[in-house]
């Protein structure tokens, strides 16, 4: 276990002060070396509940760095990862407020940044895995973390870069089992992960509204949407209700077009863009568009 | 700082490579659930309700894929779909529905030489078919697949359109 400078000074000082009330604050410390960590937790929360030591911004900041330690290492364990986070940020903090040197100050907010990248990667880890809830909640303490340090910090690309992906896994988890026959209630559930996707990708629009991936997924999504009812409609569906499903679908595809049309204006010529041109069109039995970015996507393909 | 916090993970924006499902074309399943329903709102005289019923298409068309897949699962009435494909005008043989491609839009007046005097239904998607001699002709209105109704048309080759599909249809007389 590697160790920084600040936690070495702590050290010596509780080793070389014939004092045995900062050895508490070294029991940690030392289980911590151990690689002891569920160890190293319960010595320092006893410690710092002591009179002595509850008002000692170093047994705090010990508190927030083995709590730290712990929570780096907890993947994936959601509750606990929350907890063991957010413990160890409110030890900084606290710690921050006991002592207001500025080494301790520099120290903790390291920390605390620190922490913020654990958080950040706990969200990519959470989406690779569809936990969206913790991906969610661990990006909120992102953004906590991030925002103690720096309070002007502008999160616009991370907001963008979050929902995008966000967004992914809705669509992916819909797209995925709406194909599967799903029953009625699965369906139900795979609609609210349609609407989410949409959310998210109107959330990175209303931050950019020239976010490629944004408008060109979004654009998918609905002409899939469009296309999906009408593929998994019986062959003997009653008229009446085809003309129903007919009317809901062209709204559809009328909403994929415009996001497409801007995702080829943002990146021209790209074969996926002009596909999904050509394919909305034909949805929408525009013979003449149709052909015209079948057209684009002939030439395309000869070069 | 410690080594491994240099190491951010970005988030990895899966499935962003989807595309559109396949090269759907959603017109020809439309169009065979509109054939489909032509079977249950128009009748056909006595004498065709008995051997297999028999839908023609003249010319290729991506419907012929869809049409084949309903004959698997699904009957007119009791009658079983027999799904035949016609090259040129002069292999049209008898059958309950032709569908003529769009291939064909020009060779309406050989298509009424060879379905005279039968029991079959029309069916082009052409504008303008409809005044040339076919009962149904699928247009697009509003960017929706719609179909004209020619009744005088229909009722010429002695089938009976139900009020039902009229009520849908685009009157064309």
């Amino acid at each position: 276990m590697r160790f920084n400078k600040y936690i070495f000074a702590i050290l010596f000082l509780v080793v070389f002060t014939a004092n045995a009330q900062v050895d508490k604050v070294s029991i940690a410390i030392t289980y911590v070396e151990k690689g002891d960590l569920t160890r190293a937790m319960q010595s320092i929360d006893s410690t710092v509940l002591m009179p002595d030591y509850f008002n000692d911004g170093r047994a705090w900041y010990i508190r927030g760095y083995v709590y730290s330690q712990v929570f780096r290492k907890s993947f994936p364990e959601p509750k606990n990862i929350k907890w063991l986070g957010e413990v160890a940020y409110n030890s900084f903090l606290e710690s921050n407020r006991i002592d207001t040197s500025s080494e301790n100050r520099i120290e903790n907010n390291k920390s605390i940044y620190n922490l913020s990248v654990y958080f950040n990667n706990y969200a990519a880890k959470f989406l690779d895995s569809t936990n969206i809830e913790y991906a969610i909640i661990s990006m909120d303490n992102y953004k906590q973390c991030q925002l103690y340090v720096n309070p002007s910090t502008d999160f616009k690309t991370k907001d963008i870069e979050f929902y995008n992906a966000l967004a992914s896994v809705h669509k992916g988890i819909y797209e995925k089992n709406i194909t599967q026959n799903p029953n009625d209630v699965l369906k139900k559930v795979l609609e609210e992960h349609f609407q989410q996707a949409i959310e998210y990708y109107y959330k990175v629009l209303s931050i950019d509204s020239n976010n490629y991936d944004a408008n060109f997924n979004q654009a998918i999504l609905y002409y899939n949407q469009g296309a999906e009812m009408i593929n998994s409609m019986p062959v003997d569906e009653d008229i009446l209700i085809m003309t129903d499903i007919l009317d809901k679908t062209s709204e559809i595809f009328k909403n994929s077009l415009p996001l497409m049309l801007k995702a080829d204006d943002l990146r021209p010529n790209r074969r996926e863009t002009l596909v999904g041109l050509r394919q909305i069109y034909q949805a929408l039995l525009d013979d003449e568009k149709k052909q015209e970015y079948n057209n684009k996507l002939v030439a395309l393909e000869k070069k | 700082m410690n080594k491994v916090l240099r190491i951010v993970i970005s988030f990895v924006i899966i499935f962003l490579t989807t595309v559109t499902r396949g090269a759907d074309d959603t017109t020809s399943k439309v169009k065979a659930v509109f054939v489909y329903n032509f079977t249950k709102y128009i009748e056909w005289p006595g004498s065709q309700k008995q051997g297999n019923f028999v839908i023609g298409i003249l010319g290729t068309s991506a419907i012929i894929n869809e049409l084949n897949n309903m004959a698997l699962t699904k009957k007119a009435a009791s009658q079983i779909f027999e799904i035949k494909t016609f090259n040129n005008t002069g292999a049209i043989s008898k059958c309950h529905i032709l569908y003529v491609s769009e291939d064909y839009k020009n060779a309406m007046k050989d298509v009424l030489l060879k379905i005279k005097g039968s029991n079959t239904l029309l069916v082009t998607e052409k504008p303008g078919l409809a005044k040339q001699g076919a009962a149904i002709n699928f247009v697009v209105k509003d960017n929706k697949q719609k179909f004209e109704l020619n009744k005088a048309n229909a009722e010429k080759y002695g089938l009976k359109v139900s009020s039902n599909l009229e009520s849908l249809g685009i009157k064309v007389e």
